[in-house]
């Protein structure tokens, strides 16, 4: 059976292994359908080992919409290379501030 | 014209001495980068230039090195004093290749031992498959650094199509130094947003010195899709306007002219305004402040690094020019001097401005023969280096002043003086370094190479903390040489002096190093050939200091011109400091005391009306000119101040050479000639012949002009 791509919990969106092109459009779905529940959401990143240019645009979209209606996103267990990623996008800083632990 | 080939040589062994400089600069700075990039730089470029001659010899031979200095770049070997040592020989057996580039057969095997030892040191290298099998290519060529404004967007299916940004952008780092912009204002709303089409763009600016065809060439498999834009940014462009923030979102055309001036109406800072007034978004004066800021770095950096074009000329061209200018300024005194006679406005104001060009001209043509006495101090440190070792001693090189100019020719001609005073350091004063330790120094002896301007000269030192000057063996030497009298009263100062006698070596044993038969005499004439003078101060013990003043050009110098029973005399006008009137009140005619008191001090002089056995009436007012030497102060009597006079030297020719007190002569407009006066050696001679103190007859001769 094939691994759910997000699941929710409470305000924590723990995010699968892979989020790329080839999981955005599920993790878009999960994600959209509780969103009207959320107003500050952490995102889990712990078990995220790949990211791509899709996955990275879909955390930037998330964070921008939850902002514009007055909630907060951060991120949580960011790996290096993950990180690395954010960096090459040279990302504002507040996009993917990760939360203290 | 110069010939290719010669240009070819002379730029390579320009790049010879910059290798050899910061070779022997890496041995006290192993990690540099910037030395060894220098280093591999240097040898890349003689190798590629090489090759462009078609020296394949030259060029395989360079190639090795330019191999072994890439390890040491990136990381895979580091450098040591052997391989130093390894690059110092190879870059003296290239600059024998330069002089025959047919490669025989003795400079083959020397390139072979020479690739044998630094394949003994280089690891990983097969030696068999490398020596004389070099690539014909040389590594592609760097272009110089330029800054490029890129911006892309992706099509909205890129992703779905198989492509990312993310290897667009990390190659894109890969090139240079990058500031990235990501555009996030088209994303739609989460809810009204699909994942799988893309929606962001973005904006670099990269600093790259490659070339454009390599940028262009990261965008190969998307560019029928993606927007794609690559401009240059002009970092040539000083208009401090064209870099601010406004005018870089119009370049960028996001922003029109119109609307910046009317925002910039309202005065506060311009990108929260054009922001606030929703003219532009935040990421786009993000990406303009980025691009701001690199380019103004790079500005910053390349007008450092910039020098002006430069071409190269014979120095005999400079030489006949300079001979020109001298002509020109003696065609100008006698213009002067026409335009004083005649009190024609017409004929004075012309005089005065062509004055003023020939000044500026005159100032020019001697900057252009200006250079930095730095440029030979490199050779000076491998000098230091390879006696060091030869003689097993422990020996710093500290040079300071580098920057400190003289004329080119005067700086060619003291390379081989200073050579001999170095030498003369390392194998007579500094100690073994068991006799520094025993005599409570440390190990390593220290030579101190300096050079600054001072009152229009150029001062050199060479200072080392060695034994200092043996007085007694100097002295017992002179007597065995028959240059003094077992009884002569002599002092310190005088015996020192007699190292720069003719023929005389203290050395117990004649080394290879030193007594190569030039003598300290040689070093005397050569630097007093130059107009210069050379002073001792040693201290048993501690060490010797030899001075070396030189003037800081051969052809023209600013003099006070001076007249004495209608004869006119020149003195430097660097050293004078006052003129001062003395009647005949002022002091006793018939007394022997020559001396005049300014503001409470003491100032002797000399009357060159009896100094020249001068015939004729003294005026009743006479004029004492007070120069200075160094800390003393001296005056000379003379009847007359004429007034300052640009004074070409003209040499006094082998008959006056040993005529003291003479630095040359000029000639003056009406064509009459004037001599020129050494303040220094006058007033020694002076001070010599006061106290009876004649040693050399020829030394103190006098001349009548």
């Amino acid at each position: 059976m094939q691994e759910q791509p997000v699941q929710c919990e409470k305000q924590t969106l723990i995010f699968s292994e892979a989020l790329t092109i080839y999981q955005v459009d599920a993790a878009h779905k999960i994600i959209s359908e509780s969103l009207h529940n959320f107003k500050d959401v952490v995102g889990d990143l712990t078990e995220t080992r790949e990211v791509d240019g899709a996955g990275i645009q879909l955390l930037i979209a998330l964070n921008l919409s939850l902002k514009s209606k007055g909630g907060g996103f951060s991120l949580r267990g960011v790996s290096s290379d993950v990180n690395a990623i954010f960096a090459l996008f040279n990302l504002p800083a507040d996009l993917y501030t990760a939360e203290a632990s | 014209m110069i010939d290719p080939l010669d240009t070819f040589k002379i730029e390579a062994r320009e790049h010879l001495e910059r290798l050899e400089s910061v070779l022997l600069e890496l041995e006290s700075r192993p990690d540099d980068r910037e030395l060894i990039d220098t280093a591999f730089r240097a040898m890349h470029t003689i190798k590629g230039a090489g090759g462009m001659f078609g020296f394949h010899d030259l060029t395989n031979f360079t190639h090795h090195l330019e191999t072994a200095l890439d390890k040491v770049r990136n990381g895979s070997l580091f450098i040591n004093a052997e391989l130093i040592g390894i690059f110092l020989d190879a870059g003296d057996h290239i600059g024998k290749l330069l002089n025959n580039t047919q490669f025989d057969a003795h400079q083959k095997i020397t390139s072979e031992q020479l690739l044998n030892r630094l394949y003994a040191v280089v690891p990983h290298s097969n030696p068999e498959q490398s020596e004389f099998a070099a690539e014909d290519h040389a590594a592609p060529e760097m272009e110089k650094l330029k800054a490029l404004r890129i911006r892309f967007k992706p099509d909205a299916a890129t992703f779905q199509n198989g492509f990312d940004t993310m290897p667009i952008l990390r190659e894109l780092k890969s090139l240079g130094d990058c500031i990235v912009t990501t555009h996030m204002a088209e994303l739609p709303d989460f809810g009204q947003f699909d994942p799988e089409q893309s929606y962001l763009r973005w904006d670099l600016i990269l600093a790259t010195n490659q070339p454009l065809a390599n940028v262009e060439d990261v965008f190969l498999f998307v560019a029928q899709d993606w927007q794609i834009s690559i401009e240059a940014v002009d970092l040539l462009d000083s208009d401090e306007i064209s870099d601010r923030l406004g005018e870089l979102l119009v370049s960028r055309g996001i922003l029109n002219s119109a609307d910046l001036e009317q925002a910039l109406d309202d005065k506060p800072e311009i990108g929260r305004l054009l922001a606030d007034k929703g003219l532009v978004s935040n990421s786009d004066i993000n990406a303009a402040l980025a691009e701001q800021k690199l380019t103004r770095e790079l500005k910053q950096k390349s007008s450092g690094d910039a020098t002006d074009p430069t071409i190269r000329v014979p120095a005999s061209r400079l030489d006949n020019l300079m001979n020109l200018v001298g002509e020109l300024v003696i065609v100008q005194a006698r213009l002067n001097q026409v335009a004083s006679r005649e009190q024609n406005d017409d004929i004075i104001s012309i005089a005065e401005e062509l004055d003023l060009l020939t000044t500026q001209m005159r100032d020019q043509t001697f900057s252009i023969r200006m250079l930095p006495i730095g440029s030979t101090f490199g050779r000076f440190r491998r000098l230091v280096r390879d006696l060091s070792l030869e003689l097993n001693k422990q020996i710093q090189l500290e040079t300071l002043g580098a920057e400190t100019e003289l004329d080119k020719m005067v700086i060619d001609k003291l390379a081989d003086p200073l050579v001999h005073l170095i030498r003369n350091s390392i194998d007579h004063g500094i100690e073994s370094a068991e006799e520094r330790l025993a005599s409570g120094k440390p190990a390593s002896g220290k030579i101190t190479l300096s050079a600054e301007h001072a009152n229009s000269q150029v001062v050199i030192k060479i200072i080392d903390d060695g034994k200092g000057l043996d007085l007694r063996r100097i002295r017992e030497k002179a007597v065995e040489r028959k240059l003094i009298l077992a009884d002569s009263e002599m002092s310190d100062e005088d015996i020192q002096l007699l190292i720069f006698e003719p023929g005389f070596s203290t050395a117990a044993i004649v080394s290879d190093v030193s007594g190569r038969g030039v003598g300290m005499d040689v070093v005397k004439r050569s630097i007093q050939e130059l107009g210069g003078k050379i002073f001792i101060h040693t201290e048993a013990g501690k060490g010797t200091e030899f001075t070396v003043q030189l003037p800081m050009t051969l052809a023209i110098i600013e003099g006070l011109m001076v007249s004495v029973g209608g004869e006119n005399y020149v003195l430097p006008l660097s050293s004078v400091e006052e003129c001062i009137e003395l009647q005949e009140s002022d002091h006793l005619l018939h007394s022997r005391k020559r001396i005049v008191e300014v503001r409470g001090e003491q100032i002797p002089f000399l009357y060159l009306r009896e100094w020249f056995d001068t015939e004729g009436q003294r005026p009743a007012i006479e004029q004492v000119v007070v120069t200075h030497i160094g800390s003393d102060r001296f005056g000379f009597c003379v009847d007359e101040v004429v007034g300052q006079y640009q004074t070409v030297i003209k040499r006094l020719g082998k008959l006056y050479e040993n005529a003291v007190g003479y630095s040359g002569a000029t000639i003056l407009g009406d064509g009459s000639v004037a001599i020129i006066l050494d303040p220094h050696t006058l007033m020694e001679a002076a001070g010599r012949e006061q106290s009876h103190l004649r040693r050399n007859q020829t030394s103190f001769m006098r001349i009548n002009p």
